[in-house]
């Protein structure tokens, strides 16, 4: 479960959301739309923790680092680390144990186990990050236009891995995709 | 699997040993910066006799530079590539400094020695207590490693980094350099060995002083960044 209350974040003097509340507990997908720089990036990336808000609080049930799965369009991968060495460090920093190869298999990416970071397209790197996001029983997963630069057969995959996770996690998406936004139980536009 | 200290710290090092030894720039520019400051001082007293006061603070100034040049590999370079934030999600802050820390350390050490058997080669050095020396060099790079680390944490999120992180690490380093030359003064024979010796106890100290606050310190400033 996770829950904000009172959110706002401010870049000098512009206001970029305020009062923005909300609680989505497993099963439940909230969809954020806007239009751009109207901050669905930066909303999630304050729910993620990697952004202090300018005021409110967000609340996660659990330690962040094994509850909750973040994935981002223009979150940066380690250049010169291979996908199964990004997994395993992952791994090795949450304290969780997972079968990479297998989760590899399931965002299909897994005959470019051994390519490095900075040699990925950016399919490829939005598999990885989405691996990423999922490798432990995440119970939030926050997922940041996750479609954006896969092919059909990867959004076919995505579909897949977000409907094999619905009933055990809370989803909070940010995008404006038609695709994506059919997922929504619950919807909030952030710009208007 | 149960998160351990250990082991988590253990993925810090390896992946920064991955990240550096693939990536060289870094670690070959620290180097290189070391060992041209020892020849061009070699070269600059060639044919005369370096005295002991004159070698330890030459030795420490290269020292400096490679640690200096080091500011930018802990956390600036993370930060600029945005890898910053995956570690903010997977990583507990102690783990992360205490992976830097020690990241550092073992490449400071490294190149001390390097840099100080050069420097006594080429110098034609005497070197009267190579204990003091060894305890001296090493307890000065754990704590060059710690305020590099710590200075680099500091500054990675604001502007200018590069040249505020000179400016935050300074203070941190003139104890350290004033303590360093004086217990390498008195391994190359000037003075009093006791001297030095009490003088190394005093870099250890201050190592200490350091390291242990550290961490807390960086907790604070990876919480609020």
């Amino acid at each position: 479960m996770i829950a904000c209350s009172g959110l706002g974040k401010r870049y000098g003097d512009r206001w970029l959301f305020r009062n923005v509340e909300f609680q989505v507990t497993t099963g439940e997908c909230l969809v954020v739309v806007g239009r751009n720089g109207s901050g669905k990036s930066t909303l999630l990336k304050i729910l993620a923790g990697l952004l202090p808000p300018t005021e409110g609080s967000r609340r996660v049930v659990g330690d962040p680092r094994t509850s909750l799965g973040y994935a981002a369009l223009d979150q940066p991968v380690y250049p010169v680390l291979t996908v199964l060495e990004h997994l395993q460090l992952a791994a090795d920093l949450r304290g969780v144990e997972c079968d990479n190869k297998q989760l590899l298999e399931e965002v299909e990416l897994g005959y470019a186990a051994s390519t490095a970071g900075g040699n990925l397209s950016s399919g490829m790197r939005a598999r990885l990050k989405l691996a990423m996001a999922i490798q432990c029983p995440v119970s939030v997963l926050l997922l940041d236009e996750p479609t954006a630069g896969l092919d059909a057969t990867g959004q076919t995959m995505f579909k897949r891995v977000v409907d094999s996770r619905r009933a055990t996690t809370a989803l909070i998406l940010a995008t404006n995709d038609r695709r994506e936004r059919s997922l929504a139980t619950h919807e909030i536009n952030l710009g208007l | 699997m149960k998160s351990t200290w250990d082991s988590e710290i253990r993925a810090m090092v390896r992946k920064e040993l991955q990240c550096e030894f693939r990536n060289r720039s870094g670690l070959y520019s620290g180097l290189l910066l070391s060992l041209t400051t020892v020849f061009v001082m070699s070269f600059a007293f060639y044919g005369r006799t370096l005295t002991g006061e004159g070698a330890a603070g030459m030795l420490w100034a290269a020292l400096l530079f490679a640690g200096v040049g080091s500011l930018n590999r802990a956390f600036v370079a993370e930060d600029e590539n945005g890898t910053g934030d995956l570690l903010r999600l997977w990583a507990r802050p102690y783990s992360v400094y205490w992976g830097k820390m020690i990241f550092a350390f073992l490449v400071m050490t490294v190149t001390a020695f390097l840099v100080t058997l050069l420097f006594v080669v080429t110098s034609s050095l005497d070197v009267k207590s190579p204990l003091l020396l060894v305890t001296s060099l090493v307890g000065g790079c754990g704590c060059l490693a710690e305020i590099v680390t710590l200075s680099s944490a500091i500054v990675s999120r604001g502007n200018s980094r590069s040249a505020l992180a000179g400016v935050v690490a300074l203070p941190q380093l003139i104890p350290l350099v004033a303590l360093g030359a004086g217990a390498t003064r008195a391994a190359f024979g000037v003075g009093d060995l006791g001297n030095g010796f009490f003088t190394c106890v005093g870099i250890w100290a201050y190592t200490l002083l350091v390291v242990s606050l550290g961490p807390h310190v960086f907790a604070a400033i990876w919480k609020d960044s």
